[in-house]
């Protein structure tokens, strides 16, 4: 009988538990799997009840410095976004704003919009890589799960509490929500997809930050 | 001195785990420990709670860990040993010791409870 644990949870757990932990504690729970009689029922609620405990076991071990670097990234790129949205909404006010204007093959509102959008990725994107070129900086050993759920908690809320606080002066149409919406978490996701790949993502940014 | 002074008595857990080191020596790796816990106080645990108070223990110099062989019973991973050191040692007799200074005298206390 060739029993193996459920892959989500693996993964799950792999996750929360971070790049120090991540072995034994898998390597546990299979030992404990293979002799359990219901593995897979005992499998999920292992995972259920360890990941609370990993994201506290991470909190706690988040230090202020780190904490207080991170806020200010975030503001300062959130700030970004919002000085570039207001230059974008002056149109044609500002000489870039005039050439743009004047060479695209778009109408103004559309050449506006597609600029709106191409600077809101831009940011989010400089957002995501910013915070994570940091944490390669910030070497603190068991430092990788919670600079995640540190990025999870912000990526998430910000964007959220922006579009809700702040609507966007193009945002009247669905297909411009729909747009911006897919370029943020396009952004998010990407920032996501490399902290979990962390080998292959440090060494691209050792090749760009040598 | 006050940050000392906060961390020197154990949560009720950190006694139980710092124990179940003693007890199994060069054998206390992740399941070991649960198996001890489990059989001993009759308490369910998880594994993200066993270690994140072995991490919490390991920060504060009570533990040393090492690593083990992997094995294919473990997937190919290998077992993270850990090991209580003198200062480890030494809170939890003074944990240990603060326990039974509050409970002696009561009628629940009957000097079997905590192994003490």
């Amino acid at each position: 009988m060739n029993l193996k644990p459920p892959k989500l949870a693996e993964r799950l757990l792999a996750f929360f538990a971070g790049t120090d932990l991540k072995s034994e504690v898998l390597g546990d729970l299979h030992e404990r799997f293979i002799e359990n009689e219901c593995p897979n029922i005992w499998y999920w609620s292992q995972t259920i009840r360890s990941i609370p405990e990993f994201c506290l076991m991470h909190a706690r071990n988040i230090s202020f410095e780190s904490l207080a670097r991170k806020g200010l990234l975030t503001t300062l790129a959130l700030a970004l976004v919002w000085l570039w949205e207001l230059y974008i909404a002056q149109k044609a006010s500002w000489p870039i704003a005039k050439h743009l204007l004047a060479y695209s093959p778009l109408s103004a509102a559309e050449t506006c919009k597609a600029a709106y959008l191409a600077i809101y990725g831009i940011a989010t994107a400089s957002l995501v890589s910013s915070l994570s070129i940091w944490n390669r900086f910030s070497n603190q050993g068991n430092h990788l799960p919670p600079n995640r759920l540190l990025l999870l908690g912000v990526l998430v809320s910000t964007p959220i509490a922006y579009h809700l606080l702040h609507p966007t002066p193009y945002g009247d149409t669905l297909g411009f929500r729909l747009s911006q919406g897919a370029i943020v978490w396009g952004c998010i996701l990407a920032g996501f997809a490399m902290r979990m790949n962390y080998s292959r993502f440090n060494r691209l940014s050792k090749a760009v930050y040598p | 001195m006050e940050s000392g002074s906060k961390s020197k008595f154990l949560g009720e857990f950190e006694i139980v785990v710092l124990a179940a080191l003693m007890r199994l020596e060069d054998d206390a790796y992740g399941v070991s420990v649960i198996k001890e816990i489990e059989e001993r106080v009759k308490r369910s645990v998880s594994t993200g709670a066993l270690y994140a108070t072995l991490n919490r223990l390991e920060k504060k110099n009570y533990v040393t860990t090492r690593m083990g062989q992997a094995t294919a019973a473990r997937g190919g991973r290998a077992k993270r040993y850990f090991k209580i050191t003198p200062e480890g040692q030494s809170q939890l007799e003074k944990s240990a010791d603060a326990l039974r200074q509050m409970l002696d005298g009561l009628s629940i206390w009957q000097g079997e409870a905590f192994g003490l």
